[in-house]
């Protein structure tokens, strides 16, 4: 993880609330022990005490950076793996070779 | 012409006819066909075998030309050239007649390509059909069929025929694993051995059913063993592309890439030119680059479509294109949901020096707000809602009072409730737009933002922040937020604290004691609550004596006898000259001389206790009472009177220095080596200021430094306070010092005093915060050994300094605002105060300004520049 919004960290959305933070947080510590990965833990740690508290999780929503580099909204974003149905397979299994 | 193709040689015959044959073709012949037709050049592979055949004429030339045009059909076939197939088909027909068996596989080939598999399949409907029959069927069937589906229903097989319970089991699980989730048991596939036709399809269902689980190396285990060849190979480039290999892909296998997976490469890269366009303002490339990021972004990762339009819309708006434009090139405006407030907001605050875009920034929290509480980041009551609210009333204090007013104004009359940027939007987005009828710009208030702060969330630093800034900015209104504070916070000492305070100053003791009483059942013990306690009884039985009123008194005066705070230190003292006042009304001499000696006990020497009484005495206005001669001086005149000054300070009752004093305090001061108490001297230093005698101030400041480290904070701060203006550069770095120091101590009471002053002095100023970065100990003790050097009062003005806002640039004279006043002259004003009084006129600027600096009754908080020229445009989005 190189991520350092706590958001992204914990991944979970900006409406995320109590609940889902919490559910979150102890998803990410049970992938990242303190003592297989302390750094990451750290970071996971880090990141639940930002937004376990409202007001700092507030705090945290009104400082977005609004010259952000629009590249940097693919960071940490995989290739998303959508379902297609069978047809864009088969049009590539019918396809004439060139 | 053949003559293999007259009589079909049974098994012993025909391989003796291949012993034969192949013996009449050289065998590097047949090999370099061979090598043609592997690496797909079916058309050199033909033409070489035809100039083989020219030459020999035998069976063997033939059946190797037969060969030949094999793999040139199955070429033809291959990119669909199904009309090409067939004319060369009835060619071979004609030319060779004992081609008729391939001609017959070809076509059932052909056939199969086009899911007609009858023919293709016919031959297992054959009991008896030899194994090597059976094996080329099954190698067809492995490499040709596509059509799961019409393998699975081709009738020239029995229903259960293992093809086709195989087909049919493959194509329900490759529907499925193409359409989403599957369990592990539908991928088991029974059906399938691993010896069958069609077992790469099994592998190939499972590559893409690991693919969409993200099992990547499971994926490419499956894809490994997919047999190469074979129809199901057709897909392994695709899929390998889906998980980043670098692959050649045909356009329909580039297409399922870009619907299954995306290119974020690719995208990332529109999106760097983008961001470089953004930045360098250059408005065709932005419109042209935010085309190509959107349409790479709907083929790559259409789920962050519209986030990135909402950031581009922001950063257009940063870089000042033109909205209309931008939107169009985005295929339609952003969506105004809470994630573009947000962003719109911030994008305004970029620009905090303009009133104007401090207000659209708060409007535009608003509108977060409102559609933050309904997409449910935060409930619209609590503490986010609160935070939301504080930082509006941050931003509102970029703005000074007057100017604020004024931005009000413009704000609302240009308001159009953002009708532009709710056009085409959703209908729930659109049921917030703002009312352009009944719009209520709560958010442009300081007071109402703090007050929906303290309502959405109504905590104790809520209403501390509200209180502080309605004591500040209205002073009268202060009450009425104490009160709301003590109804949703019974139990809060400090609202209770400052109504008693109120009512003090109002002269309403008695209303103060109630107060004090409520604050006495709620926490009995608290440090200020007994304090005020007895800085009450003092100030109620000095008003009774002052009113010659010592029956009342008398009372007060046995209430503060028996309080175990008033025994503290040299507060008996204190009580002891109270008691001295009224005996003296009383016309009791006896009992007043007993209470003069224990003044006199209590605090060590005759002078402190005759200056004590004669202070006492003057509070409570009684001049008449005979004190007698002041006994012979036994201690300096600045240990004596400023322990009279802590001891009024402590009481509520600030003493005030005579006319005489601050000569034999300076007499005294300037010795070479001064020994005092510090508390003594800094409450001296006190009355100083409050007398506005800067020199005294400044040489109880020296002898205060001298004394130890301990105090070395305060007697910085005092320093500072006295210097003249124009020692702007001392006066930062005795605060910087004084700051550092409060801090390491963790004395918050300096602290906190060294921050208003502060504001005070950067809001009259203007000045850069130098003095607000942390130095170091080397520093600190570099200013406390300069300082404590520095007897001398800096009487003249040094040298010219640029930059200083005390400057003269013609006669040296001081610019200073009261050196000004001195001279009938009206100080250097900012271009912006100045523009200020073209605008608003100089009764407008000099109330403001009289309100700033305190003098009419409103003084506002933290650092606020008058911004004359209000923010022009509308928000473009």
């Amino acid at each position: 993880m190189t991520l350092d919004d706590p958001r992204q960290v914990l991944g979970v959305s900006p409406e995320a609330g109590d609940e889902e933070i919490r559910a979150a947080y102890l998803r990410k510590v049970k992938e990242y022990p303190p003592d297989r990965a302390p750094r990451e833990f750290e970071k996971v740690r880090d990141a639940y005490e930002t937004l376990r508290d409202p007001r700092r999780r507030t705090l945290h929503l009104l400082s977005a950076d609004p010259k952000q580099p629009l590249v940097s909204l693919l960071d940490g974003r995989v290739s998303e793996r959508r379902f297609t149905g069978p047809n864009a397979w088969l049009a590539v299994l019918r396809e004439p070779k060139p | 012409m053949s003559h293999k193709s007259q009589s079909r040689p049974d098994g012993a015959v025909q391989e003796a006819l291949i012993e034969r044959v192949s013996v009449d073709v050289h065998p590097k012949e047949r090999e370099k066909v061979a090598q043609l037709i592997a690496a797909g050049k079916s058309g050199p592979a033909l033409d070489f075998a035809k100039d083989v055949h020219k030459r020999r004429r035998n069976p063997s030339s033939e059946a190797l030309l037969l060969d030949a045009y094999g793999a040139r059909l199955a070429s033809l076939v291959e990119r669909n050239l199904d009309r090409e197939a067939q004319a060369l088909m009835d060619l071979v027909r004609e030319r060779y007649p004992s081609s008729g068996d391939r001609l017959r596989e070809w076509q059932a080939v052909i056939a199969a390509r086009h899911g007609d598999l009858s023919a293709l399949l016919r031959p297992l409907t054959d009991p008896g059909l030899p194994a090597d029959k059976q094996a080329a069927v099954a190698a067809r069937v492995r490499s040709d069929v596509l059509d799961l589906q019409a393998l699975a229903e081709c009738r020239t097989l029995a229903p259960e025929h293992p093809l086709r319970t195989a087909a049919a089991a493959l194509h329900k699980a490759f529907e499925a694993v193409t359409s989403g989730p599957v369990a592990d048991e539908a991928l088991a596939l029974p059906e399938v051995s691993r010896h069958s036709p069609l077992a790469p399809w099994k592998m190939l269902v499972r590559a893409i059913a690991a693919f969409y689980r993200r099992d990547d190396a499971l994926c490419e285990k499956c894809l490994a063993a997919v047999e190469p060849g074979s129809a199901a190979a057709r897909l392994t480039p695709a899929l390998g592309a889906l998980m980043h290999k670098p692959l050649a892909l045909t356009p329909a296998a580039t297409a399922l890439v870009n619907q299954a997976g995306g290119n974020l490469d690719q995208l990332r890269a529109v999106l760097k030119r983008l961001d470089s366009a953004l930045i360098r303002r250059n408005q065709p490339l932005i419109l042209q680059e935010v085309r190509f990021a959107v349409a790479a972004c709907g083929q790559a990762d259409p789920g962050l479509l519209e986030r990135l339009k909402q950031h581009i819309s922001v950063r257009a708006m940063i870089a000042q294109a033109k909205a209309e434009k931008v939107a169009a090139a985005m295929d339609g405006p952003a969506l105004r949901n809470a994630w573009f407030w947000r962003l719109l907001a911030r994008g305004f605050e970029e620009d905090k020096g303009e009133p104007m875009a401090i207000a659209q920034a708060c409007s535009a929290w608003e509108e977060f707000r409102k559609h933050a509480v309904r997409e449910g980041w935060f409930p619209a009551e609590g503490p986010e809602a609160a935070t939301l609210f504080l930082h509006m009333a941050d931003l509102l204090h970029h703005v000074s009072p007057p100017n604020l007013i004024g931005v009000r104004v413009r704000f609302e009359r240009q308001f159009d409730g953002y009708a532009a940027s709710y056009r085409g939007q959703p209908p729930e987005i659109r049921a917030l737009m703002p009312d352009r009828n009944n719009r209520h710009l709560y958010f442009l208030s300081i007071q109402e933002v703090l007050e929906r702060a303290c309502q959405a969330d109504p905590c104790a630093e809520n209403f501390q922040r509200w209180l502080r800034h309605t004591a500040e900015a209205s002073p009268d209104s202060s009450d009425l937020v104490a009160e709301r504070w003590c109804a949703a916070l019974p139990n809060d000492i400090p609202p209770l604290l400052h109504l008693m305070q109120s009512a003090e100053k109002r002269n309403a003791l008695q209303k103060a004691f109630k107060y004090m009483e409520r604050a006495e059942q709620i926490d009995g013990l608290n440090a200020d609550v007994r304090r005020a306690r007895l800085r009450l009884l003092v100030a109620m039985a000095v008003r009774h004596l002052r009113e010659k009123k010592p029956h009342l008194a008398e009372k007060e005066l046995r209430q503060m006898a028996a309080l175990p705070q008033a025994q503290q230190g040299d507060r008996p003292a204190f009580v002891a000259a109270l008691r001295w006042v009224w005996c003296g009304l009383q016309l009791w001499p006896g009992e007043a001389t007993a209470a003069h000696k224990e003044a006199v006990q209590i605090l060590g020497d005759g002078v402190t206790a005759h200056l004590l009484i004669l202070n006492v005495q003057n509070w409570c206005g009684l001049t008449e009472l005979e004190l007698g001669k002041p006994p012979k001086p036994s201690v300096p005149l600045f240990a004596a009177m400023g322990r009279v000054c802590a001891l009024g300070d402590d009481m509520g009752m600030p003493v005030d220095l005579s006319r005489e004093m601050p000569a034999q305090l300076m007499k005294e001061l300037s010795a070479p080596k001064v020994s005092a108490d510090p508390r003594a001297l800094a409450a001296l230093g006190e009355a100083a200021m409050r007398r506005d005698d800067s020199r005294l101030a400044y040489a109880i400041a020296g002898a205060g430094l001298a004394q130890g480290s301990d105090n070395h904070g305060r007697f910085l701060f005092l320093r500072s306070r006295s210097l003249p203006p124009w020692e702007d550069q001392r006066r930062s770095s005795c605060l910087a010092a004084a700051s550092e120091l409060a801090r390491r101590q963790h004395d918050s009471d300096l602290l906190n005093r060294i921050g208003e002053w502060r504001d005070e002095l950067m809001d009259w100023m203007d000045a850069p915060e130098v003095a607000q970065a942390a130095i170091g100990s080397e520093e600190i003790a570099r200013v406390v050994q300069y300082e404590t050097a520095e007897r001398g009062f800096p009487e003249s003005r040094p040298g010219s300094r640029p930059g200083s806002p005390f400057d003269s640039e013609d006669d040296g004279e001081c610019q200073c605002p009261e050196c000004c006043a001195a001279r009938g002259e009206l100080p250097d004003l900012p271009p912006e105060l100045m523009e200020l009084v073209e605008q608003m006129g100089p009764e407008a600027v000099a109330q403001a300004l009289g309100e700033m600096l305190g003098i009419g009754g409103k003084k506002k908080r933290g650092r606020r520049r008058p911004y004359p020229d209000l923010y022009s445009d509308d928000a473009p989005f």
